[in-house]
């Protein structure tokens, strides 16, 4: 069985005028030590199918569905419960860094808060335990950088005191949404290896939610893709890349410049990302894929199982296969 | 040929007082760009990348004429633009134009997308009528691919990608010479990028621009660029012809720079060699004495951090501001 496993997720956003679709049917598992990735652009309801995970959904939203995990139903607890789960099971990191940690607050505080609340530890004990996990994500001299506030760090340290704390009880499951996006190249490099080192230390399973292809690439051992918040493809990282199977993978992998290789004219994908506001029958990607056909429009594609590939087209598999 | 645009020499910094500084503690100086030069050349491409807080920005916005330059010169068309006055200055900015990264805030939210285009025009060309005006409106909307009866909406009714397209749309009426774009696909989701830099490319080659184009992301640098210069820390660490840049580079942070860059194919991925660069950047604030890379760099020898190294000439137009870079100079120290 695996560690997490999300059926017919379904988020939507209640508005005083509308109501807004945000998630519309996922299911996904993320097996123990396993990295896996959500791919979308804004919009595509990648964030959203992470909060609802860990019932961090805003308060005009509602989401239906089931969300298992080690075979208890999140979507059934108590917020008590919830907070429990939180903080000594799944843990999250948010993309933008400087705004994720109390300005006002010494990191230490910060950082002991959790062990003294949920662990009961005595403050020199958390304080130990914290130093350690510093210097496992690499903060140079964290014995006494420990003591500073949040704004004498950088941003690449930012990133990497929040992932620090959120190891601190050992979660079996790390969210981390857009955790490089805010960073500069040189820095989202070292990161990358700090969560695959993470994986490797502490057998983490990651959960990784960007749009950012090449991220995708260096670390996962899964991606799911998503659009207008259905998954459209979904499956092992070499397979997806290699041989993508939907034409917005396919799009999508077409219309990014490659740094190693030369080329004339990008692909386009016309259109503009869709409108969440509208509740779309068929396939959310219709209105910008070019091999669309007339059933496109009127009928939700069906999720396909192959082998260990996913796939919601319309398209028979073998007009990719060439 | 005289080039476009010469910089020669670029230097901008900052006055930068801290908060519990007294009244009278002298300010530190905060060099963003330090003793920059570079040339634009008709129709070519110049792409800049570096990460933040490498000056890049402040480089353009010197350019244009909205940050004060220190020391150096910059030459538009040959003539020293410190040396007008200033209503001739500002005929000549409306030769550059910029494009900026956020599309949304760029744009007035109380001016209609026509009413925005029509700006440089009617600043610039006050003594065209309406209907002239917004003939040229429309075609222009139409040129950068928006629908010309959408001349009455307002900003927030457009989506990012259509935002940067009235950016474009705006930079291009005056028919400049030379365009400058900050981040232009930075904000963009992926899907639209692609869509962007197309636009921009059909533009040059149709209205023949010189463009320059910043960007921390360096595959659509080299994309769109036709020769690419690496910043670090406010200066020049290497300038090459964009393909040479990528495939034979010189200077150890640009080797860096290109191994962190992320590739969207798994395989090649788990195959190519990765530096990864220990630290961050040094302090603008308080620069090292040497190579400003000397502290990330992982070929440093000790007399890195002693001289500031000069650009040297690899080829003829590949300039690298590294001593050691062919490897051939085995120095012990």
């Amino acid at each position: 069985m695996s560690l997490l496993e999300v059926r017919d997720l379904e988020v939507v956003f209640k508005t005083t005028t509308t109501s807004v679709h945000a998630v519309n049917g996922v299911s996904f598992e993320l097996n123990e030590g396993e990295i896996l990735s959500i791919v979308g652009e804004s919009g595509s309801g990648k964030s959203q199918t992470a909060y609802a995970t860990m019932g961090l959904l805003s308060r005009n939203a509602e989401a239906k569905g089931s969300v298992f995990f080690d075979g208890v139903d999140l979507m059934a607890l108590s917020e008590a419960e919830l907070v429990k789960i939180r903080a000594t099971q799944i843990a999250m990191i948010f993309q933008n860094p400087m705004t994720s940690l109390n300005p006002y607050m010494r990191i230490s505080e910060q950082m002991t808060e959790v062990l003294t609340y949920h662990h009961n530890l005595s403050k020199p004990n958390a304080l130990k335990v914290c130093i350690e996990m510093l210097e496992a994500v690499q903060i140079p001299d964290s014995k006494e950088r420990m003591h500073m506030f949040p704004h004498e760090f950088s941003g690449g340290m930012r990133q990497r005191i929040l992932i620090a704390m959120s190891l601190l009880c050992r979660p079996r499951i790390l969210i981390a949404d857009e955790p490089t996006t805010a960073l500069d190249v040189t820095i989202q490099a070292q990161i990358v290896e700090l969560l695959k080192k993470i994986r490797r230390d502490f057998k983490t399973a990651i959960l990784i939610i960007t749009h950012d292809l090449g991220l995708v690439a260096g670390i996962s051992d899964r991606i799911i893709v998503m659009y207008g918040g259905q998954i459209m493809e979904s499956g092992p990282i070499d397979d997806i890349f290699s041989a993508p199977n939907h034409p917005y993978t396919v799009a999508l992998l077409e219309a990014v410049p490659r740094l190693d290789r030369d080329s004339e004219k990008l692909v386009v994908i016309p259109g503009d990302p869709l409108d969440a506001r509208m509740k779309w029958e068929g396939c959310p990607f219709e209105p910008r894929c070019k091999f669309r056909l007339p059933v496109c429009k009127e009928l939700r594609p069906m999720i396909e199982v192959i082998d260990e590939r996913t796939r919601a087209c319309h398209l028979n598999v073998e007009v990719f296969e060439k | 040929m005289n080039p476009l645009l010469q910089v020669e020499n670029l230097t901008v910094t900052y006055q930068v007082s801290e908060r519990n500084d007294w009244p009278w503690t002298p300010p530190k100086i905060l060099t963003a760009v330090n003793q920059v030069s570079l040339e634009v050349r008709e129709r070519e491409t110049l792409g800049i990348v570096g990460e933040s807080g490498s000056g890049k920005t402040t480089l353009v916005r010197a350019i244009v004429g909205t940050v004060p330059i220190s020391t150096g010169r910059i030459l538009w068309n040959g003539t020293d633009l410190a040396t007008l006055d200033l209503e001739t200055r500002r005929r000549v900015r409306k030769e550059t134009p910029m494009v900026f990264q956020d599309p949304l805030a760029a744009l007035n939210p109380r001016m209609t997308v026509g009413q925005i285009i029509a700006e440089p025009l009617r600043t610039h060309n006050p003594q065209l009528d309406n209907s002239e005006v917004k003939s040229r409106v429309r075609n222009q909307m139409e040129r950068v691919g928006l629908l010309p009866n959408l001349a009455n909406r307002y900003p927030h009714e457009f989506s990012g990608g259509q935002c940067q397209r009235i950016g474009i749309a705006r930079a291009l009426i005056l028919k400049p010479k030379l365009v400058i774009c900050d981040e232009p696909v930075a904000a963009l989701d992926v899907s639209v990028r692609a869509q962007v830099v197309n636009l921009l490319q059909d533009l040059q080659r149709d209205f023949g621009l010189a463009m320059i184009v910043i960007a921390h992301d360096l595959s659509i640098i080299k994309h769109i660029s036709t020769r690419i210069l690496v910043m670090y820390v406010g200066q020049t660490m290497e300038v090459a012809p964009a393909r040479n840049l990528v495939t034979q580079p010189r200077h150890p942070y640009t080797k860096a720079l290109i191994s962190s860059v992320p590739i969207p194919d798994p395989i090649e991925e788990q195959l190519r060699p990765r530096t990864i660069l220990k630290g961050e950047l040094p302090s603008p604030l308080n620069p090292p004495d040497g190579c400003v890379f000397a502290s990330r760099c992982p070929q440093a020898r000790q007399d890195c951090c002693k001289f500031r190294p000069e650009l040297q000439i690899f080829t003829n137009d590949h300039l690298v501001a590294c001593p050691y870079h062919d490897g051939s100079q085995n120095y012990v120290n």
